[in-house]
């Protein structure tokens, strides 16, 4: 049996309006801590390798979630990335129009993962899956470690 | 097995070293803004309190008088039947005296709050509100108090239109 | 059909104030060690249930979703259960419903909570849990609501501040022999009392602290627990209740819910007479007087007689009904879910005789572990034997 009495009139449904504000202060983990201290002070990516599948990782993790083992072998990578896909964006958080990006799933040769980031590519057209893109980092003096510190990626 | 493990896996990091940099850390602030429907009990509810009264519900089933008004009595699990005005006046069931804020900080002056039995409604049935106008070491279990509401045009339909609860001269 | 149900390993991080860690490292550790314990890897685990309170804290939304690769969940069956602070000890009841079931065999269930990233105080995320219109525009906070319980639980059988603070004294020496625990430590009854009142009666040293931490247990079926030791813990009975939001209606001084809750563990564990078949309990701890409550819900003491129970010594490790010998949340700390999940591993270790110092002084073969949470609502009981 349903409620015995509704609001009939739109005038008696009250609402109530508040916020709930939060503020986090993220730390990046014991590997992710690692991984951003690498590209701060070098501006290159650190890889965690699971010496019993053999399979790398970007970014360095501290387990293997295959294997289910600790990661101990880490080493930096050296070479390019490729866009695996990409998307041009051109609405922001909420909806709104704003200034067109392109942005793109970049991964690695051999390495399983990958990065999101920006594009930074003078001509769209030539835009291509599998285009090789290397990073366009800051200078090491504004690098904080996040992945701001990459400006973009751009064609090789 | 937990003796024969000599150590425990972690590792234990201190808020200062974060704020100091040691580790690399990110800020993230959001707030999420709500309009919520007061739905038809509290619509009601409010709107009373606008009025400088309380309301109750009544089901007719266990007879218990209802505050804060449900649509719904949750013990019989059948829609209530009636709205009861109740007095607003009201005995003291238990009180604390708050020394932090919601963020945990120290407040200068202490709040003072209370679970209030309200005359009118069943027995035990309490709302949550401040006291005021009283001594701290004064409050009691069992103090009779009585609502001290807002000037008519400054409420609004909502709890705070009650600024507070005080003893009841004798 | 109801299968037996045993937990066969157990493993738990340390707990403190921040860990590096991120959720899956910590997830990770505490599953990790829980499975070495049990002689098993990841491929023996067939399905997985979690237990993690408000996503606020870890500051990540769907956390349930985020940490299970830590938890060795990736395409694996995976629930995550929640309900506030009994999600510890709601985790291995989700488990046992895999497992008695029929449905699998093994189960891995991990509490995992990581409070430090809510600043400026974790306390924060707790407000959104009260009533949005009636309750929140008051500035509460989540210590009114034990304040205001405790002085009611006091005034209804006269039992004063110092008896409650005995349990805090009793529970921070405990924590000193656990290997994770946060705040181990000797006070005194005046420590307790000279501590500066948060929200009175609430005084600081009353109170656990916010932590990260993670804990695991590793169910298994009768037939495989069997085959992997000789020393399986069967969790013979599992309970919960929840009671209404509406907690200003409520009788704060007995936690109805938590009774209806044991009971039915009880029941299921075929336990007629708790005080004298329950030989060592770790009922849940965030405030000293919550202990005492909870003694009484669970019908461990009388109503308003387990004051007497603790200042008698009753609930020591030496004593009849060792309580919390772990050191509780009180010591060891409190990451929400996994404090929970620490006292099943708790019970898990004293039943097997493996608690090292903590090991209480009966031979105690039935325990029993119990959280609560939420607004004050719900009460999660397991019971177990050896």
């Amino acid at each position: 049996m349903p409620i015995l009495e509704k609001i009939t009139q739109s005038l008696q449904a009250r609402r109530w309006t508040d916020s709930i504000p939060l503020e986090f202060h993220y730390t990046a983990g014991v590997a992710g801590e690692e991984f951003r201290r690498v590209l701060k002070d070098s501006g290159r990516f650190l890889l965690s390798k699971c010496a019993k599948c053999k399979t790398t990782y970007i970014p360095a993790r501290m387990f293997c979630p295959s294997c289910f083992v600790e990661m101990k072998e880490t080493m930096t990578l050296d070479e390019p990335g490729y866009v695996y896909s990409y998307t041009t964006v051109n609405r922001n958080r909420t909806g709104e129009e704003s200034e067109a990006v392109e942005i793109a799933l970049i991964r690695f040769d051999g390495v399983k993962g990958g990065i999101v980031h920006k594009l930074d590519v003078s001509d769209p057209s030539k835009l291509a899956f599998g285009m090789k893109v290397v990073p366009i980092l800051k200078d090491a003096g504004e690098r904080t470690g996040a992945l701001t510190d990459i400006k973009a990626f751009r064609p090789q | 097995m937990s003796q024969k493990i000599t150590s425990y896996p972690g590792h234990e990091i201190t808020p200062d070293e974060v704020k100091e940099g040691k580790y690399l850390h990110v800020i993230y602030k959001f707030e999420p803004r709500y309009s919520w429907a007061a739905g038809v009990a509290i619509s009601r509810f409010l709107t009373e309190l606008k009025d400088g009264k309380i309301v109750a519900r009544k089901c007719y089933k266990c007879q218990r008088i209802l505050v804060p008004p449900r649509m719904y009595c949750e013990q019989c699990f059948r829609p209530t039947d009636e709205w009861v005005r109740i007095k607003d006046t009201g005995t003291v069931n238990t009180f604390s005296i708050s020394h932090v804020g919601t963020d945990a900080r120290r407040l200068k002056t202490p709040i003072l709050i209370a679970v209030v039995d309200i005359d009118g409604a069943s027995p035990g049935m309490g709302i949550l509100h401040n006291l005021g106008e009283v001594e701290p070491s004064r409050i009691t279990i069992g103090m009779k108090v009585q609502a001290v509401w807002k000037r008519a045009e400054e409420r609004q339909g909502a709890i705070t239109d009650i600024r507070y609860f005080k003893p009841v001269e004798r | 059909m109801k299968r037996r149900v045993a937990i066969v390993g157990a493993g738990i991080t340390l707990f403190r104030r921040r860990m590096l860690e991120s959720p899956k490292e910590l997830s990770f550790e505490a599953s990790k060690m829980a499975l070495d314990s049990a002689g098993l890897t990841l491929k023996d685990i067939q399905s997985v249930v979690s237990g993690s309170a408000p996503d606020a804290f870890d500051g990540v939304h769907m956390k349930g979703e985020y940490y299970l690769d830590g938890m060795g969940a990736i395409g694996k069956p995976h629930q995550r259960v929640y309900v506030g602070g009994g999600t510890g000890v709601f985790t291995p009841v989700g488990g046992w419903w895999n497992v008695a079931s029929g449905l699998y065999d093994t189960c891995l269930c991990v509490a995992e909570e990581k409070m430090s990233p809510l600043h400026p105080h974790p306390q924060y995320a707790f407000w959104s849990i009260f009533d949005q219109i009636l309750e929140r525009p008051l500035g509460t906070t989540l210590l009114w609501i034990f304040s205001l319980e405790m002085r009611r639980y006091m005034h209804k059988y006269g039992i004063k501040e110092e008896e409650i603070a005995e349990v805090a004294v009793k529970n921070k020496g405990n924590a000193i022999d656990h290997p994770s625990a946060q705040l181990g430590a000797r006070i005194s009854v005046d420590d307790v009392m000279r501590s500066e009142p948060i929200c009175e009666p609430v005084k600081r040293l009353d109170v656990s602290p916010p932590s990260d931490g993670a804990a695991a247990v590793i169910l298994a079926s009768e037939k495989v627990a069997k085959k992997l030791t000789d020393q399986p813990v069967w969790l013979d009975g599992v309970g919960w209740t929840l009671d209404s939001t509406h907690w200003t209606n409520r009788d704060l001084a007995y936690p109805e819910y938590v009774e209806k809750a044991a009971k039915m563990a009880y029941k299921m564990a075929g336990i007629k007479n708790p005080r004298k078949e329950i030989e060592v309990a770790e009922p849940y701890d965030p405030f000293d007087y919550k202990e005492l409550h909870h003694l009484e819900g669970l019908q461990l003491a009388g109503k308003g007689e387990a004051p007497k129970m603790t200042v008698d010594g009753v609930t020591q490790r030496d004593g009849d009904l060792p309580v919390c010998p772990s050191g509780g949340l009180l010591g060891v700390g409190n990451p929400i879910a996994a404090a929970g999940m620490m006292k099943i591993c708790e019970i898990f270790w004293q039943l097997r005789g493996e608690a090292g110092k903590r090991q209480v002084k009966k031979d105690a073969r039935t325990g029993l572990a119990q959280a609560w949470g939420d607004l004050m609502q719900v009460g999660t009981v397991t019971v177990m034997r050896s």
